[in-house]
């Protein structure tokens, strides 16, 4: 009753929505929210939580200044990426080469036999053999981790992120080295992602183009494969909503969706799930509830002398440029004082789930090929929650044609050392190597050779068909150091900063700013004193809606 | 544990309720209509008038209560046992050195050339009323500490300001430290932890140990596990150093020259780890990257950690004898020290008395004082190669021949003070690397700075010439 009246009042609070929001989904979406699974769902007859899983609900995580807020750095979502890899010893194949890295950790191996260089490190479940590899790369970091399973502080990030994971070992006769560290996301505020989805991709194009006025800054849409932009997550590689809740319930809860497979234990590859473990209509609901989330408020104090320093922190913000891409407004979601763009955060923020490669040019193409049956309808690579990884190219030709199941660029090796030895290296690529990429829309069978593929039926002879293709050109940019703008509305209630909670305060977040955003930072030093703390007092007045 | 607050507001509610039963009881007394009448309206005026003040009193300004003293004044006798001194050290120059262009007004805690004044006015106006006793009065001091110009090549230093703030009792013994220009939070905490500072150093007169714990425990909560860890090793050090010594400290003057002998090894530990704590907060990764740090160092929350170590191990220390050292461990600089009051006048020029007896057509050597943290780090003197050792022309050499030659180790005052009264030319000390010496060919000659930056053989080259 009283969760009823609370999602009453979100109704009236929330501003717009991209929804025909009903007050029953929404309803159930707040339960959904707070709701604990549990690891059966015998109503869906599925494995229900897990078997990887950061939370057991989504209001765990999502707390800060109330349901739907953000979380601590104790929440932190955490991966493994894998910066090198030199392998000397011959004969090495795909195969030995996926045996070795799964000595290091078997989830960068998937299910096919590819192997990638980034591996989510759930914070629980999964079996005991599973629990022993988390820990090994839990200890490696060297940092101290919450019982949530995330570092427990922002300086704990820190010093897990900064702290090699170097993996050396003699496997199978291969002198292995292996160099990783430990990456990680901050739990993101909801408050007011239905205005945020509503936001048209022309919004974004016209700050891209404001953004021309600045040399230093270059913003870019997150461009998806199948041609739409991104605007959730922290590399923004998520398109709408309700695709962000569908991929937060496979990840971080493994609740499996009908589109969205839950993150399987690497140990334990041969389990499946016997279905979804939530519903559409569910998520859905979920969408609603947050959606209808109402966005965060500017909080203007009372005493005059205090507005006049929020005021005069405000014309600081905007004079130095912070606003470029912390634009207040973007449609309706006004206040937002974010781009939703992407921009180079310099090398310090590198991540190796890297951004979508920006797609500049599309241009459809087609491509007659002779072929008995038509092309089956290509799905494309799954949407990457928190980036795409990159495919560490197999070591031998016949293996690596087998692999072939992505675009991501070859950035591994073979060859010899001084001694003769047979080396393999890869090294994590900053930029995509692949800047010509094709994406299948269509295929059909010429009618001509319809008619000719009828007659000779009997003899299954090949015929004409004529595949569609979208050509993609891709720009290089620093894909693993660019960031979406984090929306500053209600920054006050969402410490700690940046795309993995390493800043604590605001102060150090502002000076954290590099890449693009260094001549911002040497500006906001460059103020006085009083200029630098009204700056920040300002920013202290956006804070999460009431309630 | 903050004491001024809660007494102040409990006297002003118990008087207010003690006057109204006081009333209740006398009423039975009166008997006349009117002056009854007339009582109780005089006792709602007064009680709406101590209403009011108990309101305007937990909200305004206490700005014009403010009092104020020279840098290391003497607290006033009466009150020296309860008082607090709150020094804002900066690096403004003080106008001891400065041509008098206009005066700073005389009603402003903070004088004018302070580079923070203003905030630092906001800063200590907004501290809440309780905080301003007459009897514990906070007394609020300016030191600067820059350079002046003489010393700077005759130019205005173009760095960015400094400033950090040493909470005191009326004897100077140093109980809180705060890096940056404090806001009003930050400054009401440090003199609530000043409080307690005291309290324990009260408790635990003759065994310092005790009270560097219980300061460290308190500090333990505020910082990250890796300041956590190196306050532990300190202590740690502490405790080992504690239990060679023989007596424990009985005295200030005791416990200030202990400190001062394990100050420096202390702050080179700390300076490590800060260095590596500010690299990771605020994403610094290369040298240049340290003028940022400076700027970001005006912030309190930046070197807050620490300070939060290095309190423990400074408490009870007389500040006028440790605050050169701990101002150029906090700002890596040379620093000016101040003058006494009431010592200005009859200030003895040590230098120009030495000068004099020497040969005015001979050579001799200042020697400079180097910050603490470049005395201790042997290796500022930049790298000589083998083929100029072999030909004496190294650091050694160098020494060698100044050790030949009539020195006098001068402080910077000292030096500022002969420069300025001699009409001399200007010395930049610290720029481009620090001048460990100054050599004259004669008392008449202008100065020579020997630095660690550069190659001592051109200077051995001139001292053997003039000597020859």
């Amino acid at each position: 009753m009283k969760l009823r009246y609370v999602c009453g009042l979100l109704l009236v609070l929330s501003q717009a929505h991209a929804y025909a929001v009903a007050p029953d989904a929404v309803v159930v979406g707040a339960q959904l929210f707070e709701q604990e699974w549990d690891s059966q769902n015998p109503s869906l007859g599925s494995d229900g939580l897990g078997p990887l899983f950061n939370a057991n609900s989504c209001a765990t995580c999502h707390r800060q200044g109330g349901m739907g807020g953000g979380g601590e750095a104790e929440f932190n979502a955490k991966s493994i990426g894998i910066e090198s890899i030199e392998i000397q010893g011959h004969g090495l194949t795909g195969t030995r080469l996926a045996e070795i890295v799964s000595n290091f950790h078997p989830g960068f191996v998937l299910a096919e036999g590819n192997i990638i260089n980034v591996v989510a490190l759930s914070h629980q479940g999964g079996t005991p053999l599973a629990r022993e590899f988390h820990d090994a790369m839990v200890n490696a970091a060297g940092a101290e981790f919450a019982d949530a399973g995330g570092p427990m502080d922002a300086s704990e990030v820190r010093i897990a992120s900064q702290t090699p994971i170097v993996f050396e070992r003699n496997v199978n006769g291969y002198l292995v080295r292996i160099k990783a560290r430990m990456f990680g996301r901050n739990t993101t505020s909801l408050f007011g992602s239905g205005l945020i989805d509503q936001v048209p991709d022309e919004l974004l194009d016209h700050q891209v183009r404001l953004q021309k006025n600045h040399p230093e800054i270059s913003g870019r849409p997150s461009t998806l494969r199948d041609n739409r932009y991104g605007k959730f997550g922290w590399r923004a590689n998520v398109a709408t909503l309700f695709e962000f809740t569908d991929q937060a319930c496979a990840n971080e809860m493994g609740l499996q969706t009908r589109r969205k497979q839950q993150t399987g234990d690497p140990t334990n590859k041969s389990y499946m799930n016997a279905t979804f473990d939530i519903t559409d209509t569910q998520v859905q609901s979920l969408t609603q509830f947050v959606a209808a989330l109402p966005a965060p408020v500017r909080s203007v104090p009372h005493d005059p002398a205090k507005r006049k320093i929020v005021q005069k922190g405000e014309v600081a913000f905007n004079r130095i440029g912070c606003a470029v891409c912390h634009a207040q407004d973007m449609g309706v979601a006004r206040g937002i004082y974010s781009d939703l763009l992407l921009h180079d955060m310099g090398y310090e923020s590198l991540d190796l789930n890297h951004a979508e490669p920006y797609v500049v040019r599309r241009k459809l193409v087609e491509n007659e090929v002779e072929a008995s049956f038509p092309a089956q309808a290509m799905a494309g690579p799954p949407v990457a929650y928190y980036g795409p990884a990159t495919a560490i190219p197999l070591p031998d030709a016949f293996e690596q044609s087998v692999s072939n199941v992505t675009n991501a660029p070859l950035a591994g090796q073979s060859g010899a050392n001084q001694n003769g030895r047979a080396t393999f290296s890869f090294f994590a690529p900053k930029q995509p190597q692949v800047l010509v990429a094709f994406r299948l829309i269509d295929s059909e069978i010429k009618p001509a050779a319809e008619r000719q593929r009828q007659l000779r039926i009997a003899d299954r002879d090949p015929i004409t068909r004529v595949d569609y293709y979208e050509r993609m050109q891709i720009e290089p940019t620093n894909f693993v150091q660019e960031w979406r703008t984090p929306p500053l509305w209600g920054v006050r209630d969402s410490a700690p900063y940046m795309h993995d909670g390493r800043a604590e305060t605001l102060l150090e977040a502002i000076a954290m700013h590099d890449g693009e955003a260094a001549g911002t930072r040497d500006r906001f030093l460059s103020l006085s004193y009083e200029d630098r703390q009204a700056l920040i007092t300002f920013l202290e007045s956006l804070v999460a809606p009431k309630n | 544990m903050t004491y001024r607050a809660v007494a102040c507001f409990d006297g002003w509610e118990r008087q207010c309720c003690l006057c109204q039963e006081d009333h209740n009881a006398n009423c039975a007394v009166v008997t006349d209509e009117r002056a009854r009448r007339f009582f109780w309206l005089n006792s709602l005026l007064i009680a709406a008038a101590i209403l009011f003040m108990g309101i305007v009193a937990g909200t305004r300004s206490f700005a014009s209560e403010i009092v104020k003293l020279p840098p290391l004044a003497d607290v006033p006798t009466e009150n020296r046992e309860h008082a607090l001194v709150v020094a804002l050290i900066t690096n403004d120059v003080s106008s001891e050195w400065q041509t008098r262009r206009g005066s700073s007004r005389s009603d402003r805690a903070i004088p004018q050339h302070c580079w923070c004044a203003q905030f630092a006015e906001k800063s200590i106006a907004n501290l809440p009323s309780g905080f301003l006793h007459p009897s514990a009065p906070i007394y609020f001091q300016h030191w600067p500490l820059g350079l002046p110009a003489v010393l700077t090549g005759g130019k205005k230093s173009s760095e960015p300001g400094r400033a950090f703030v040493v909470i005191t009792d009326g004897q100077y013994r140093v109980l809180e430290l705060s890096v940056g220009v404090p806001d009003g939070d930050d400054l009401s905490r440090m003199i609530g932890d000043a409080e307690d500072t005291r309290m324990w150093i009260r408790q635990f007169p003759d065994h310092p140990k005790e009270f560097v714990e219980q300061i460290a425990d308190r500090n333990r909560e505020r910082v990250t596990r890796i300041w956590r860890l190196e306050l532990e090793r300190q202590l740690e050090v502490l405790a080992t150093a504690s239990d060679e010594a023989e007596q424990p400290f009985k005295d200030s003057p005791t416990l200030t020259e202990e400190i001062v002998v394990r100050l420096g090894p202390l702050a080179d530990q700390l300076q490590n780890v800060y260095l590596k704590d500010v690299q990771m907060r605020f994403g610094l990764t290369e040298k240049s990257d340290l003028d940022r740090l400076v700027v970001l160092e005006q912030h309190s929350a930046t070197r807050m950690p620490w300070a939060s170590t290095i309190g423990p191990f400074v408490a009870g220390a007389d500040l006028r004898k440790l605050y050169v050292d701990l101002t150029e461990i906090i700002w890596s600089r040379s620093a000016m020290q101040i003058a006494v009051p009431g010592e200005l006048a009859g200030e003895p020029d040590v230098v120009a008395d030495w000068v004099s007896q020497q040969d005015a057509q001979a050579a001799f050597t200042f020697e400079l004082t180097p910050p603490l943290l470049s005395r201790r780090g042997g290796a500022q003197r930049i790298p000589v190669s083998e083929v100029a050792r072999r030909h004496r022309l190294g650091w050694d050499d160098l020494d060698a021949e100044i050790e030949e030659l009539p020195i006098l180790r001068v402080s910077n005052r000292d030096l500022a003070k002969w420069l300025i009264r001699g009409q001399r030319r200007p010395v930049d000390i610290s720029r481009p690397s620090h001048a460990r010496h100054l050599f004259f060919r004669s008392a008449a000659d202008h100065p020579y700075p020997i630095r660690d930056g550069e190659a001592p053989g051109p200077t051995i080259t001139m001292i053997r010439k003039v000597q020859r």
